[in-house]
């Protein structure tokens, strides 16, 4: 078929299996080498294993934070390179990434950090973003080679929203996803938050967004709040589980701004993209101090942006108290 | 280029066992069997398990391979005892082996394994990775020979029949059922032993780990078989061929995909790849191999 479409049709039966496969091995390299600038420009690939939304928006800060460094197309080559969850074949990216020998690899995601660790030589230079525990992804803690950006969901400042939201709340109700890495480390941090507001937490897992939804009807009514925190799944389900708690007229406190723009009252919100530019930031300190990346400082990355939903408050019939108005909140007043 | 020959022979030494085990199934007692992303993610959790649980790799490479061959049971009992259909019976037990996988890595999506730890041992750092190359040659050169000499003893025999002619083998006062099951097990006890490499090599167990492997075990050995039948090795389909085929079909299935990934990082391809289209890459070549073969042929490749 193949071979036919390539107009090769008249070659002997046998020789076409093994023409059409050299055919498509000696194409690729051969249709570029002739097209390869020799100039000087600076060469950063990206390694992410999935498109995800929120690794996606720290790729669009990376590139805008390069852009604004004035990296352009003129003066550095930059790669992307999305496993698409071919999470058995990530080492194999990150060895022909680190053999095409670029000036800076950047690894989005725990799992590409640690692919990306285990295949670069000891001489090349990483940036890590988006990776929420460095040191669970075997990230050494003084590598030469090595330094990054870590996501901290700021729990602390979330939890302290809702109780300033709700004063009176004394059940709150969470949904997490046991499979997704961000959602365990969550909500082991955010337990002993409410614990010592001596507010008891009802934690439902769910790991599918119908799972979220259902749990959320369940929690709706029960408790004075649904709070959920870093978890993709929860999130990713937000309208459904907005809806479902409205219904009930219990409100519901994010981590995320998308979370709130997808109707969540309200967050204390890591912006991924600005996460992003903090790594472009690193990126662009590497290429131009020509140092190991290992000697410019890491960067954690906390939560920190106030975001409210006018229209959600609206449909609780819920005033927002004057104190957080004050504190400069980023208002969103879309309908979930 | 020698970066880029040591990363697709690492693959087709690692990957290329678990397509001999493929071949055991889908050839020798012909079971379409889909267990293969279960018994790989299985294996990589156990794996991680056992060397976190301080097993030393040895006892964690023995885990790895027995849960792999349960699954492969339990995929032949749902089929033989329960009736369930033969391509259901591998999707479901896949099901279970994600959630005891989950299990296995204790809770946790992704779990960092020491390098140091392995059989990969000193071999940290990546392209010291003529190491790793060498055993992970090591390990396919070893099961390689072992199935090769087990096909061939008498147990190798009834397995082949029971594939070919299940009627010879109960006529032999041997069930055909029980010889199918160890052959599922024999199979996927060399899927998980091949993700107990490849978990080795990442250096991390995530759980998003194995999907679609079953694709690329298939594309490996129908690329093998169909290479080893062009070069004039009669099909492959002498014992020793058919355990060849499937690493071979393993190189020449990852030299396409690293050569195609590595021109989209240089900027050789006049196109941006999408995540996905690599995986385009794994289905077109099944199909094209499956398409090229005359009809005759076609029939007996079943049960692809």
């Amino acid at each position: 078929m193949l071979v036919k479409m390539l107009g090769l049709g008249k070659l002997p039966k046998r020789a076409t299996f093994a023409a059409s496969l050299s055919l498509l091995v000696a194409a690729m390299p051969l249709s570029g080498c002739s097209e390869k600038p020799q100039t000087e420009k600076a060469r950063v690939v990206i390694l992410t294993p999935l498109p995800f939304d929120i690794l996606d928006q720290s790729i669009a800060g990376l590139k805008e934070g390069l852009a604004k460094a004035g990296y352009g197309s003129a003066n550095l080559e930059l790669r992307e390179v999305n496993a698409g969850g071919q999470m058995q074949l990530l080492s194999g990216y990150a060895r022909e990434i680190a053999a095409s020998r670029p000036d800076v690899i950047v690894s989005v995601s725990t799992p590409a950090t640690e692919a990306v660790l285990g295949a670069a030589r000891a001489d090349q230079n990483i940036v890590f973003s988006t990776v929420t525990d460095p040191a669970k992804a075997k990230v050494p803690p003084r590598a030469g080679n090595v330094t990054g950006v870590s996501d901290v969901v700021n729990y602390q400042a979330n939890v302290d929203l809702l109780q300033e939201l709700f004063p009176q709340a004394r059940r709150v109700g969470t949904i997490y996803n046991p499979s997704d890495d961000a959602a365990v480390h969550g909500i082991a941090k955010v337990k002993p938050i409410f614990a010592a507001k001596g507010i008891e937490l009802v934690v439902i897992a769910a790991s599918s967004s119908n799972e979220a939804v259902s749990a959320a009807r369940t929690l709706a009514g029960k408790v004075d709040a649904i709070y959920v925190g870093s978890d993709s799944n929860a999130a990713a389900a937000m309208p459904g589980i907005v809806s479902v708690a409205l219904a009930k007229r219990t409100p519901v406190i994010a981590s995320d701004a998308g979370s709130v723009r997808n109707g969540a009252l309200a967050a204390v919100s890591v912006d991924y993209k600005a996460l992003g530019r903090a790594g472009a930031d690193l990126v662009v300190r590497v290429l131009r101090s020509g140092k190991p990346a290992g000697e410019i400082p890491r960067v954690a990355f906390v939560g920190s942006d106030l975001v409210l939903n006018a229209e959600t408050a609206r449909r609780l019939g819920y005033a927002f108290p004057a104190p957080v108005l004050t504190r400069k909140p980023q208002i969103v007043r879309q309908k979930s | 280029v020698p970066d880029l020959l040591i990363n697709v022979l690492l693959q087709a030494f690692s990957f290329g066992i678990g397509a001999i085990g493929a071949m055991i199934a889908f050839r020798i007692v012909r079971y379409p069997d889909l267990t293969a992303d279960g018994s790989f993610m299985l294996g990589s959790g156990s794996f991680a398990f056992a060397l976190l649980e301080g097993w030393g790799w040895g006892g964690a490479l023995l885990l790895a391979t027995a849960t792999g061959a349960a699954a492969g049971l339990f995929t032949a009992f749902l089929s033989a005892r329960l009736g369930v259909t033969r391509l259901l019976s591998g999707i479901l037990t896949t099901m279970i082996a994600y959630a005891l996988a989950f299990r296995l890595l204790g809770g946790m999506p992704n779990v960092g394994l020491e390098l140091h730890a392995t059989m990969f041992g000193v071999a940290t750092g990546g392209f010291a990775a003529g190491h790793m190359l060498a055993v992970s040659a090591l390990f396919a050169g070893v099961i390689a020979i072992a199935v090769r000499q087990l096909l061939r003893s008498e147990v190798g025999l009834l397995l082949r029949a029971t594939g070919g002619n299940p009627a010879l083998v109960s006529e032999l006062d041997r069930s055909p059922h029980a010889y199918r099951a160890m052959g599922l097990a024999l199979a996927n006890a060399l899927v998980a032993l091949s993700a107990a490499l490849v978990s080795a090599q990442q250096g991390f167990v995530d759980l998003n780990l194995g999907v679609g492997v079953v694709i690329t075990l298939i594309a490996a050995l129908v690329l093998g078989e169909e290479l080893l039948r062009r070069s004039g090795a009669r099909g492959g389909r002498k014992v020793t061929g058919r355990v060849v085929a499937p690493v071979a079909g393993a190189g020449l299935y990852f030299l396409l995909y690293f050569v195609i990934l590595r021109a989209s990082i240089e900027g050789w391809l006049p196109l941006t790849l999408a995540p996905t289209d690599l995986k385009l890459l794994s289905a077109s070549l099944v199909i094209a191999v499956i398409a090229l073969r005359s009809r005759k042929d076609r029939e007996e490749v079943f049960p692809l």
